[in-house]
């Protein structure tokens, strides 16, 4: 199931209030930060999973995408850059 | 742009460079060939004018100076905006994009627009322009506009491919690339087709 990481109703960033224990059913109630990769959209995530994947080569992502070299690695530079900004706005 | 399109005017994005710069390579010395046997002479960057003593040297150099000005100038643009430009692909942009302007070339050789030309030339140079018939009007406003197309292509795809290459996405970006543009061809025509020419 898709994690929703955007309020529906004002479309702000959602935060973890509840952790459960499926075994002893223990709930955890809190106000918790979603780690940063979940922030990430589905397609961001998936691009940093095939880049780790790829052993860190723009040059072969590439290639599997079927897209050239410095396209793949603009693409790369505008997640790296939007990372930035968010890790700098925490 | 649509998807169908996007290959056309912005190969850079799609095809390995290795792909781009065989071909670019190779339409290259075609148009060496083409300029050599059509004997016109690249006195710019984006300028041709006809030279009927042009040897295969001369239009071999001129052709290499062209890319080589246009390429570095470039490069050196997109290395201050984004360091992780590469040559490679700077370069193949400079040489994908003269592939329409070597075809505008190839298409004035063809007999019957040459032969328009011809006559627009000699009612020029014994001033009797009211001579030409409507079908010769017609046929260079024509080729003028076919050749205006390929001039926007080529320079649509040099964009492209400098955007590419070099990631750039503020206007400033373009400012400066159609700076460096004006400055290769003022550097080309008035210092180093002054040197190649004697050649």
């Amino acid at each position: 199931m898709k994690l929703p990481i955007y309020c529906p109703s004002c479309e702000n960033p959602l935060k973890v209030s509840q952790l459960k224990c499926d075994s002893c059913n223990t709930q955890v109630n809190g106000n918790y930060e979603l780690p940063l990769y979940l922030k990430l959209s589905r397609e961001e995530q998936d691009f940093i999973m095939e880049f780790f994947l790829a052993s860190g080569s723009i040059k072969e992502m590439s290639k599997q995408a079927g897209i050239s070299y410095p396209t793949m690695r603009n693409k790369m530079d505008d997640m790296i850059e939007k990372i930035k900004k968010m890790t700098s706005n925490v | 742009m649509s998807k169908k399109w996007k290959p056309v005017f912005n190969p850079f994005e799609r095809y390995p460079e290795k792909a781009l710069a065989i071909t670019g390579t190779i339409s290259l010395l075609l148009s060496v060939l083409l300029f050599w046997w059509a004997k016109q002479t690249n006195d710019g960057v984006y300028h041709v004018s006809p030279k009927a003593d042009l040897s295969l040297t001369g239009s071999l150099s001129e052709a290499i100076i062209c890319t080589l000005v246009v390429g570095t100038l470039l490069w050196a643009l997109g290395k201050t905006i984004n360091p992780k430009t590469r040559i490679i692909d700077v370069l193949n942009a400079t040489l994908i994009h003269r592939i329409p302007l070597t075809i505008g070339i190839l298409v004035l050789q063809l007999p019957f627009i040459k032969s328009v030309m011809d006559q627009i030339l000699q009612a020029v140079k014994s001033n009797r322009l009211e001579t030409l018939s409507g079908a010769a009007l017609w046929t260079s406003t024509l080729v003028s506009l076919l050749m205006l197309a390929f001039f926007v292509y080529a320079i649509v795809l040099l964009v492209n491919g400098f955007r590419t290459a070099v990631h750039a996405r503020k206007t400033v970006h373009y400012l400066l690339f159609a700076a460096v543009l004006i400055v290769a061809e003022l550097i080309y025509r008035l210092l180093l087709y002054p040197l190649l020419s004697t050649l």
